[in-house]
């Protein structure tokens, strides 16, 4: 065997040394592993362990062209660490301050305050003011170039919003998410479980300066994003009749209003505005009343538009026929052996076919339709076209309306409430709904909001059809119904003002006396004008509903739906021919641009 | 023991406890410098999400600012300002075709080429509907 080129000594000296070592070692790695285990591990955990929520991003909102109503952005609170900032950087703080919309003294004012302000937490162990916000809610862009001045100290934190990009419009369907991001109200709250998504987590560690190590992620959950919900609400339309209500607010200042445009075939809601409304940027600025959404929530006597309904029954079963006559002269009438009063007319009348009594809007002919019906029949078609019970809009608190079954009548009811008064009180989306089951040749329809859901990457993942809720009245019933509305947009009807050249309006006015300290007043009024258009194929169906609105003396005074609803109709409608192209029935007469080539 | 067989020995056991340590030094230093790597590489992806969160909300933002430069109200304030004059067209200014679109754009053009057309507009001009 080879000499060693140690000597046994020092061999032994190296060798014990190095076993020494290792044996150090091996015990510090077992009281490590095995006697402070624990509490090292607990250290570890509290001091290394992440654990991440990341955010699912919500889905828009989207109108049925596409159009976003609601979407998420983030926004910055931007704020500074007065202990952080460098003299150096004093010369970018104009820069800074124009900015954020702040004046150089503001800017200067929060760069000293170092220390707690009296009555703030100014103990003895008071800790220094690390944070001072600047600006609250300022936009990705403006929060990239404050960091292009690299001013050191400044900080930002980001904040999730839900933005509404068109402030008010729709305001009432759309809903809001309040600032602790819980959807409280409209689609936003119905639609939550589609808009909202599903967050993520993950499992990671930190290092000393509290940064993530990515190395060390263990379990890992990808967020998945909220689909967007599409509605069958149409921007333009939308924006049209908005813009209509402004109108009848500036010309007639009413307590409240609601218009309501449907499409006539499938129920699909293209517009439903209320006055008053609110910006759903500024949800929390808005009266509590603001945010009722009137069409469901609010009921009233729908007046004159309810005689729809005993007429719709007398013909539907072949009681009367549009040229059965009946004596509206009368101020008596004998019925199931009582004698009743009959009500009074706005305008005497005498003998009226049953076309004429609605074109006319004759109270005590829809009173003998009614007698003619019974009382069972005639509220057993009042519930069959929705009334007394909800029409199936999804949201916003919607309620039942009013109607009180026969056995609770008074000897006055079956006089009085073919008239939409009494025993009956609707809400503007079951008489809207009523009178789209006429347009609609005899089906009620639910109302439909929503036409579609889709992924993040556009894909259909449902799609809402038309709900049909039953058959009210007959096909053939329906089109002859039609025909006596379009007599009240005709020169000798009711509404006049409503009649459109080369399109057959088909609609009825109603204007109600409002119950004010229990008896009908004479000076408030709710006006409506409820139709459809054109009568032959119907395509829209369009209310106008007006409370309490003050009509000037030149007028008349009196807010009638005639001269409050029925002008209103008649606007929306003539630009809703054109935006959604709907062709005349009956050729319109004298064209005359059009004649000369179309040279406009 | 025989002295130099255990030298030998010593030295064999020096020997391996060296190379043993080189041995397993390298690995240290192998997984060392694959966790380091592994380390960049779950930093850069970390990046590359960041990256991609930010692009995000930058889209976001550009959604919501599209959306509110479409907003109808927004849209009438800028023809305002910038006096375009636009507006909705009129009833009487739309002529409703029934037919082929083409033909007829074509007729407005060519009069001359489309006598019946001609005859038709002077027809209305004259007429009581």
């Amino acid at each position: 065997m080879s000499k060693g080129f140690a000597s046994n000594y020092r061999m032994v000296i190296l060798a014990t040394g190095i076993f020494l070592c290792f044996g150090g070692v091996s015990a510090r790695l077992a009281c490590l592993h095995v006697v402070e285990r624990g509490e090292l591990l607990k250290y570890v955990e509290q001091a290394r362990r992440s654990f991440v929520v990341e955010n699912a991003r919500r889905g828009n909102i989207r109108d049925a062209r596409g159009e976003i109503l609601a979407a998420s952005r983030t926004l910055v609170d931007i704020g500074l660490d007065p202990h952080m900032l460098r003299r150096e950087d004093e010369v970018r703080w104009p820069d800074l301050a124009r900015l954020l919309g702040l004046t150089l003294t503001d800017l200067r004012a929060a760069a000293a305050r170092r220390a707690p302000e009296t009555g703030e937490d100014d103990g003895p162990d008071a800790k220094p003011v690390q944070w001072v916000k600047l600006a609250e809610g300022v936009d990705e862009n403006v929060f990239d170039r404050v960091n292009e001045l690299k001013i050191r100290g400044l900080y930002g934190n980001r904040i999730y919003r839900r933005y509404y990009p068109r402030n008010s419009l729709a305001a009432h369907v759309i809903g809001y998410v309040n600032r602790e991001g819980t959807p409280a109200a409209g689609v936003e709250h119905y639609m939550d479980f589609f808009l909202r998504g599903q967050s993520g987590w993950r499992e990671s560690e930190r290092d000393g300066r509290r940064q993530e190590l990515a190395q060390f992620r263990t379990r890992e959950v990808p967020p998945v994003d909220g689909f967007d919900v599409v509605l069958s609400i149409d921007t333009y339309v939308q924006h049209l009749i908005e813009k209509e209500l402004q109108v009848i607010v500036e010309k007639y200042s009413p307590l409240k209003a609601t218009v309501i445009v449907s499409d006539a075939r499938t129920g699909f809601v293209l517009g439903l505005a209320n006055y008053p409304t609110f910006n759903l940027n500024e949800f929390n600025k808005a009266p509590i009343d603001a945010l009722r959404n009137f069409a469901v929530t609010d009921v009233y006597e729908p007046g004159s538009t309810f005689k729809i309904v005993a007429a719709s029954g007398a013909l539907n079963d072949g009681l009367v026929t549009r040229d059965s006559a009946f004596d509206c002269g009368l101020t008596e009438i004998d019925y199931h052996g009582r004698h009743l009063h009959l009500p009074r007319e706005d305008h005497p009348f005498h003998e009226l076919t049953v076309a004429e009594i609605i074109g006319h809007s004759s109270n005590r002919g829809a009173a003998q339709l009614a007698m003619l019906l019974g009382d069972q029949r005639f509220y057993a078609y009042t519930r069959a076209f929705g009334f007394g019970q909800k029409t199936g809009f999804p949201f916003g608190g919607e309620v039942d309306g009013l109607l009180e079954p026969p056995k609770r009548w008074d000897g006055l009811t079956i006089t009085r409430m073919p008239m939409g008064q009494g025993a009956i009180a609707a809400t503007p989306m079951q008489m809207h709904s009523a009178m789209g089951a006429i347009a609609n040749g005899g089906v009620l329809l639910e109302p439909q909001l929503f036409r579609e859901v889709r992924d993040e990457d556009d894909k259909l993942v449902f799609s809402f059809a038309d709900q049909p809720r039953r058959r009210v009245i007959t096909e053939r019933t329906a089109s002859t119904m039609a025909r006596l509305l379009m007599g009240v947009a005709s020169p000798e009807g009711t509404a006049p003002e409503a009649a459109i050249r080369g399109y057959e309006v088909a609609g009825k006015t109603g204007t109600t006396e409002k119950l004010v300290d229990g008896r009908y007043s004479t000076t408030h009024h709710i006006a409506s004008f409820v139709g459809f258009f054109p009568a032959s194929r119907p395509r829209v169906v369009l209310s106008v509903i007006v409370d309490d609105a003050n009509v000037p003396k030149s007028l008349g005074g009196i807010a009638y739906g005639r001269v409050v609803a029925a002008p209103s109709f008649h606007d929306i409608a003539m630009q809703l021919i054109q935006y959604l192209d709907i062709k005349p029935v009956t050729e319109p007469a004298g064209n005359r641009l059009a004649l000369q080539g179309g040279r406009w | 023991m025989n002295k130099s067989a255990a030298n030998a020995f010593i030295n064999q056991v020096l020997v391996y406890t060296l190379v043993m340590l080189v041995f397993t030094g390298s690995i240290g230093f192998g997984t060392v410098w694959l966790r380091h790597e592994i380390s960049l590489a779950a930093n850069r992806n970390k990046n590359l999400r960041t990256h991609l969160d930010e692009v995000q909300r930058h889209l976001d933002q550009l959604t919501a600012e599209i959306a509110a430069a479409q907003n109808p109200d927004a849209l009438i304030r800028l023809d305002s300002s910038m006096r375009l004059g636009l507006d909705l067209p009129r009833q009487e200014q739309i002529e409703r075709v029934a037919g082929d679109v083409e033909q007829e754009l074509a007729a407005k053009r060519n009069p001359d080429l489309f006598v019946p057309r001609v005859q038709i507009a002077d027809f209305r001009r004259g007429g009581t509907r």
